[in-house]
């Protein structure tokens, strides 16, 4: 059993794998390139694994990195929507394939990584509330669908971590990040991807369809 | 004169908006004087025209327009119409949407494509061509009729509660941007209606739902439209999905 990042160039995934990799967890790669069919990738890496009868037991789906929608709406509608949709629709179909090899295994788990859309009102940092809250509802949908396969899937709403973001921006937003919620505390990548292994770690997971804030204060996840 | 649009306003609870605003209108007659609907339908022409003949014999200044949301040239064609008949909108309502319900595993990849184009990108594109006109009215209310799916998910309805899940993230987006310009911008999430897709339905398929609410029973488009009513007015409300699902598991 081994371990699949779909997408891996943002530092929360890439801290993650190196983590895995230094535990002995044997993890493979898959980078779906922009403007390419990337789910098809997805379907033919599933389907020659099933042909050779191995199976993965997690997969990663990180959209954390190349895209910012408040800012690419604002500057282009058009294209942003454009890309939203092609954004949309390989994700979903990710999701489908990657449940669908768990299912054929004997389970396993999805993990899905987006940023926190709302740390934008304080700091400079991706914010993309269309795809998450579609991810989420996505989630919690098809966690209800494939748990009788002992397929988990769930989303982690992460807080952009202390190194993505400049010190001054942290310093410069302390009055906002006091706003309703605690101080907003910077995370090194580590300790986030730390979090991160621990629950794909664990031998029982008894949590599916779940939105899970990693992040101190309020996280859009809660509120 | 204020013009709202009501996008599928002639079945559903798009139909129940509409008879809801035309209620209100009566009540105050100043109202019927002062506000002009329109409203766009898909493909049912005889619906259509049964709403455009009742709403002329109430007297509701009324125009019912051919709009298809998987179409981007027939939204654009509708944007031009109401730039050019027109020249603002005080409230957009966006009501249409589609479904392709069942196993998700089991679907065709196409299906949950067309979903995604209709739902999410088609009111997108509609909403972001509206915006000029919606600015021009100065204080302006958008409305997104989202789904209980989109906030807690459904089983047999991943994409269609993924577009739900998307509308409810646009609305907030659209919001961060628009929302100091007077732009009021909120979604509206109902739970399970009595709508004439579900009371054909044998109640044996719904019970299990009815008993996750606490309120026990289904809810009926009029109870969506007395919401999407409410969010009409401007306050301080902004970027909220309102739930209208009865309390299901409150």
């Amino acid at each position: 059993m081994s371990d699949l990042f779909i997408n891996s160039n943002g530092i929360i995934p890439q801290s993650l794998l190196e983590r895995l990799q230094a535990a002995g967890r044997e993890c493979h790669v898959l980078e779906l390139p922009e403007h390419t069919d990337g789910a098809a990738i997805v379907r033919q890496h599933f389907e020659q694994l099933s042909n050779e009868g191995r199976y993965y037991h997690n997969i990663y789906l990180d959209l954390t990195g190349g895209f910012n929608e408040l800012a690419e709406f604002t500057a282009d509608a058009v294209t942003a929507m454009q890309r939203l949709e092609l954004r949309l629709t390989e994700v979903l179909k990710a999701l489908k394939y990657g449940s669908q090899h768990l299912a054929r295994a004997d389970g396993g788990r999805i993990w899905v990584l987006c940023y926190d859309h709302s740390v934008n009102y304080s700091v400079a940092s991706p914010s993309n509330p269309i795809t998450n809250n579609a991810v989420i509802a996505a989630v919690q949908s098809i966690a209800k669908e494939v748990a009788r396969f002992d397929v988990s899937v769930n989303v982690f709403l992460i807080h952009p971590p202390k190194e993505s973001v400049t010190n001054d921006s942290w310093k410069q937003a302390k009055q906002s990040l006091k706003v309703y919620g605690m101080k907003y505390k910077p995370q090194p990548v580590q300790h986030i991807a730390e979090l991160l292994q621990m629950y794909a770690g664990l031998k029982n997971l008894t949590t599916t369809g779940g939105i899970i804030p990693v992040g101190s204060g309020i996280a859009a996840g809660n509120i | 004169m204020k013009t709202i649009i009501v996008t599928g306003g002639t079945r559903g609870i798009g139909r129940a908006i509409v008879d809801m605003l035309v209620a209100k209108f009566k009540q105050n007659v100043p109202a019927v004087a002062q506000t002009r609907l329109v409203v766009t339908y898909r493909s049912g022409v005889a619906q259509a025209d049964a709403l455009a003949a009742e709403l002329k014999d109430l007297g509701i200044d009324a125009d019912i327009q051919q709009m298809d949301l998987a179409d981007l040239s027939s939204v654009t064609a509708f944007v031009q119409h109401v730039t050019q008949t027109y020249g603002k909108a005080d409230a957009l309502i966006n009501n249409a949407g589609m479904t392709n319900d069942g196993s998700f595993l089991a679907m065709a990849d196409a299906d949950v494509a067309s979903l995604i184009h209709t739902n999410l990108n088609g009111t997108i594109a509609l909403t972001e061509q509206m915006v000029p006109l919606l600015q021009q009215a100065g204080c302006s209310s958008v409305i997104f009729m989202a789904s209980a799916a989109g906030v807690y998910g459904k089983e047999g309805q991943v994409p269609y509660a993924t577009t739900k899940g998307g509308i409810i993230g646009y609305s907030q987006l659209l919001a961060r941007r628009y929302g100091r310009q007077r732009m009021y911008i909120n979604a509206v999430a109902p739970g399970f209606i009595a709508t004439d897709m579900v009371t054909a339905l044998d109640p044996a398929m719904f019970e299990h739902t009815l008993n996750n609410a606490s309120i026990g029973s289904m809810g009926t488009p009029a109870d969506v439209a007395n919401v999407v009513h409410s969010l009409l007015t401007p306050g301080y409300i902004q970027a909220t999905t309102i739930k209208v699902d009865g309390g299901h598991l409150r």
